[in-house]
């Protein structure tokens, strides 16, 4: 088992590298020139520049060097910008830099905001938002989906498998609209529908700042929670009558247990195995899954940083958090199988 | 409102106030024709237009803005964006600002200015002072105290006249940054010094202080400028000089945390590059930053403003970015905001401000800022290289119609990229009209006939087709190109959108490798037209988007450089947009009102071609 583990954890690495890699290569053939973004605004355009202003900008930032040299610099551990080690051809100001280093760098348009320090901030919003939205769609979609396996005969389950596949099939920017129409100040005006703070939002008044933040986030959860729980609890159901199906369950009935005792020891630990591998899986969605919903209530998190950094060519944002989302799936499925392996003797770690 | 993309314009804003000779400034100058009502809350529902009566003046109270973005840095000198430059309205200040109303130049860290012409004498001398020409020489009067008789340069030995050679700068003995320090000439130097290291990134705006040639302390108070052209707005230079406290940014400074007397201008560069009072503000306006976040950001009134009679009377505003307009309006009936200035057209006509529960607390209006749509054709390309297609594709479409329908009658046609209310606009220029029969003989006399009989126009064997760039999620974009597409088919032309995100866009524009695009100007009060219409701007890169090259155009612009004459510089401005206009480079569309919802409660709101087009420091509460 510990051998197997390290094997998997050896893999992360490589697997980061690649995906980092084909991040990078994307970006390459992503058209517009943060050069020139750069020096856009008010009163000039690039074409009010010098040229050696771009030329500079490009080289202080490796864009006028070949992929794997940007690579190798966001990669680290060596700064291999015009400030590093002479040995390198630099200035010799700084000599470690990039991920190997623990520096993510900063950002091209603010080069006063460490790419870090701002994921940082960023997952403050995005990571708590996450959580609760992980623990609302587990603590419902279980219960929701082995109800719908147990009495799926019924009415009531019935009703609730239609309105569980109508939020599965809607899309989540859809649904965040619709909720922003209907709850928000042109509607019932219950909730907010921008940002996580009202207007006068102060974090020095506790109870009231955190009552303000909760009715803000009511909204962009319902988006991301709705879809997903209708999915989660409809793999819950599959999976429950599917075990529901196996010999054992019958053998079980025949030695005459209870519904109740059955249903408790042999049919729900069984049949959340695979929703364990669909949790781990879930991971990676805490932190990359908010792009649109950010985008569309205006949360400053994570998704619309990745997304902002998209749109302004930023390239090192993107890449910081695709590294970061990555860095979440290859736990995610690491984690996903550890618990697989304990729930389930037989499946071992390869 | 939708927003165009917009390629922001070149050129500082000009001075009205130029005459010849010698000149101090004592507060604002004589009024620029400016156009347009820019009276108090003159779409407030409550304003007795007769009686202009008004709420009693008080200080205080808070209000939150909306902002489409908030920008990437306060500090304007390295932030090109027109976020920073509006928010530098509220949080900081320069040697001179423009009045939003009357739209000169006025003193504001500087109690005065003084300005001198110079003689540049064939022996490399220079004399400066008030210029008195006469026939066989020129007389210099100096300003200096004791200098006695004024110089005598006979004609012959005089090589060139610089107007406007000099600015003498008096700086005001009250000023404090936002920390209390006091303001001072050196701080002053300091930021000009800065735009001398090609290291700071200020090169979006460096054109514009490298017409500065060189500065002097005269003392602790008092500074000098001098410049080795005309240039006819040399006086503006010092509204975008903006200045940076030394103490917190000069490493070489001994009052600086991390003094390092020996560090290199790069070291220097980067610092204040990255330094964190970019975002955390350390100004001199009359509001000072408390909190800058990607949720907000909030100012509070600095109680130790300098102008007390310009102090502003709101005592916190925050900036709230929302991207989405409608989210905006949202928000603004959720109570989360008290003001945007970016409506939606179907909102600002439709039942969304038209309920009772938004006018009981909202009104709404709307005022003109300086952009102008156009489609920029691309001249290097056939058949974009005939002007008789040009002005054919021009009568092709139906403007009026545009306006009528997308726009709700709230935008008007231009002629020219110039600020259509201001002094440079030629208003007589009359568009072209709508007129597709006309359209069809300019393109058959071009050779643009339908040979083949399959219903488009066709010339040595190729059909008439093109692309046109569109910003991607621009609804006005979309409108115009879709409406456009409709109006071309009908003649027999066949036109493709291509839609892109705003960097593949521009970057397509700087390269050239386009048909054409639907693009904006955003211009300042006066514009230089030099990068966007001089010949020597033709080429990949620059301004001169269109490639357009014309002899006579190019000799009025060189005119218009060195021409402090306000009647003369406006006649000279006339001929270029004439004759621009006549060669149609650009199919000039319209610039489009803003539409804005304000609460009730919020007076004494003004409305100025200046951008934004309102000025917050004059806003104040009923309650």
């Amino acid at each position: 088992m510990a051998r197997a583990l390290l094997r998997r954890l050896a893999l992360i690495p490589p697997t980061l590298l690649g995906i980092t890699l084909v991040c990078f290569a994307l970006l390459e053939v992503l058209p517009g020139d943060p050069a020139s973004l750069r020096f856009e605004g008010e009163g000039a355009s690039p074409a009010t520049v010098d040229e050696s202003a771009l030329a500079r900008f490009r080289a202080e930032h490796l864009l006028d060097q070949p992929l794997w040299k940007r690579y190798l610099h966001f990669l680290g551990p060596f700064d291999l910008s015009p400030q590093g080690p002479t040995w390198l051809g630099g200035k010799g100001e700084s000599t470690f830099g990039g991920v190997l280093a623990g520096d993510l760098g900063h950002e091209l348009l603010r080069p006063s905001v460490s790419i870090a320090d701002e994921l940082v901030e960023r997952l403050k919003i995005t990571l708590p938002l996450s959580l609760v939205a992980a623990l609302v769609i587990y603590g419902l979609a279980l219960p929701i989906g082995a109800f719908l396996a147990l009495r799926r005969a019924s009415w009531a389950a019935r009703v609730l498998d239609g309105v569980l596949f109508a939020f599965y099939a809607v899309p989540g920017f859809w649904l965040a609209l619709v909720l922003q129409a209907t709850f928000g100040a042109g509607g019932l005006g219950w909730f907010g529908v921008v940002g996580l703070h009202g207007r006068d939002a102060d974090p020095e008044r506790g109870l009231e700042y955190a009552l303000d933040t909760a009715a803000h986030a009511v909204l962009p959860l319902a988006s991301v929670i709705a879809p997903s729980l209708a999915y989660v609890a409809r793999q819950m159901r599959s999976s429950v009558l599917g075990v529901l199906d196996s010999d054992f369950v019958l053998a079980a009935r025949a030695r005459g247990l209870s519904e109740g005792a059955l249903l408790v020891r042999h049919v729900l630990p069984n049949a959340l195995t695979p929703l364990v591998t669909l949790a781990g899986q879930t991971l990676p969605w805490l932190v990359g899954g908010w792009v649109v919903i950010e985008t569309v209530f205006e949360l400053p998190g994570m998704g619309k940083y990745a997304y902002d950094g998209l749109m302004r060519r930023e390239f090192g944002v993107v890449s910081a958090c695709v590294l970061l989302s990555a860095l979440f799936t290859a736990l995610g499925h690491l984690l996903s199988d550890l618990a697989q392996a304990w729930l389930d003797p037989r499946v071992r770690l390869g | 409102m939708p927003r165009l993309p917009t390629l922001l314009a070149f050129g500082l804003c000009a001075l009205t106030h130029l005459a010849a000779g010698l000149a101090r400034a004592q507060g604002s100058l004589a009024p620029a024709q400016v156009r347009g009502d820019s009276s108090p809350d003159r779409f407030h529902p409550d304003l007795d237009a007769s009686a202009r009566a008004h709420p009693p003046e008080r200080r205080g109270g808070s209000i939150v803005l909306h902002a489409d973005a908030l920008p990437q840095s306060l500090n304007y000198l390295i932030d090109n964006s027109s976020m920073c430059r509006r928010l530098q309205r509220e949080v900081h200040a320069a040697l001179v600002e423009r009045d939003p109303w009357t739209l000169e130049l006025r003193p504001s860290l500087c109690v005065s200015w003084l300005r001198e012409d110079a003689l540049v004498l064939r022996d490399g001398q220079r004399r400066y002072g008030a210029l008195e020409e006469h026939a066989e020489h020129w007389l210099v009067r100096s300003s200096e105290a004791g200098a006695g008789e004024p110089f005598k340069a006979p004609r012959d030995s005089v090589e060139r006249v610089i107007r406007g050679a000099a600015y003498t700068f008096e700086l005001r003995d009250d000023v404090l940054w936002h920390d209390g320090q006091p303001f001072g000439a050196d701080d002053v130097m300091f930021t000009w010094e800065l735009t001398r290291n090609p290291a700071v990134a200020c090169d979006s705006k460096r054109f514009q202080y490298a017409r500065i040639s060189s500065a002097r302390k005269l003392g602790p108070r008092t500074l000098r400028f001098e410049f080795d052209e005309t240039y006819y707005a040399s006086l503006a230079v010092f509204e975008a000089l903006t200045p940076l406290p030394r103490h917190l940014y000069d490493l070489r400074d001994p009052r600086h945390p991390e003094h390092d007397p020996q560090a290199s201008d790069e070291a220097l560069a980067r610092h204040v590059n990255s330094h964190r009072c970019n975002r955390e503000w350390i100004g001199l306006g009359p509001y000072r930053v408390t909190q800058f976040t990607n949720e907000f950001l909030e100012l509070q009134r600095f109680e130790r403003y300098y102008n007390a009679a310009n102090a502003g009377w709101l005592e916190r505003i925050r900036f709230r970015p929302i991207a989405d307009d409608r989210a905006a309006l949202a928000a603004l009936l959720a109570g989360e905001i008290d003001f945007t200035p970016r409506l939606l057209s179907e909102d600002y006509f439709g039942p969304a401000t038209r309920s009772d529960e938004f006018r009981e607390r909202f009104y709404t209006g709307y005022f003109y800022t300086p952009i102008a749509s156009y489609i920029g054709w691309n001249l290097r390309r056939a058949p974009f290289d005939d002007v008789r297609v040009r002005r054919a594709l021009a009568h092709a479409f139906d403007w009026d119609e545009l306006i009528a329908s997308f726009y709700g009658g709230l935008a008007r046609r231009v002629t020219a990229e110039w600020v259509d209310t201001g002094p440079d606009y030629d208003e007589t220029l009359a568009p072209l009209a709508h007129d597709p029969a006309l359209a069809a003989k300019l393109l058959a006399q071009s050779g643009w006939i339908d040979r083949d009989g399959d219903g488009r126009l066709d010339k040595d064997g190729k059909a008439f087709e093109f692309a046109l760039l569109v910003q991607a999620g621009n609804k006005s974009g979309e409108a115009l190109s879709q409406r456009l597409q409709e109006s071309l088919r009908a003649l027999g032309v066949s036109m493709s959108i291509e839609s892109l995100d705003w960097p593949s866009l521009s970057r397509k524009v700087e390269q050239r490798e386009f048909d054409a695009a639907a693009l904006a100007w955003v211009m300042p009060v006066d514009s230089d037209p030099a990068q966007r219409w001089h010949s020597r701007e033709v080429g990949t890169g620059t301004g001169n988007y269109a490639s357009f090259a014309d002899a006579q155009v190019d000799a009025w612009i060189d005119q218009v450089q060195s021409t402090l004459d306000r009647a003369e510089r406006t006649r000279l401005m006339h001929a270029i947009q004439a004759r621009v206009y006549e060669l149609q480079p650009y199919l000039y569309g319209v610039s489009v009102a803003k539409r804005f919802a304000i609460s009730k409660r919020i007076r004494n709101f003004r409305t100025s071609v200046l951008d934004p087009g309102y000025a917050v420091r004059e806003w104040r509460l009923t309650e």
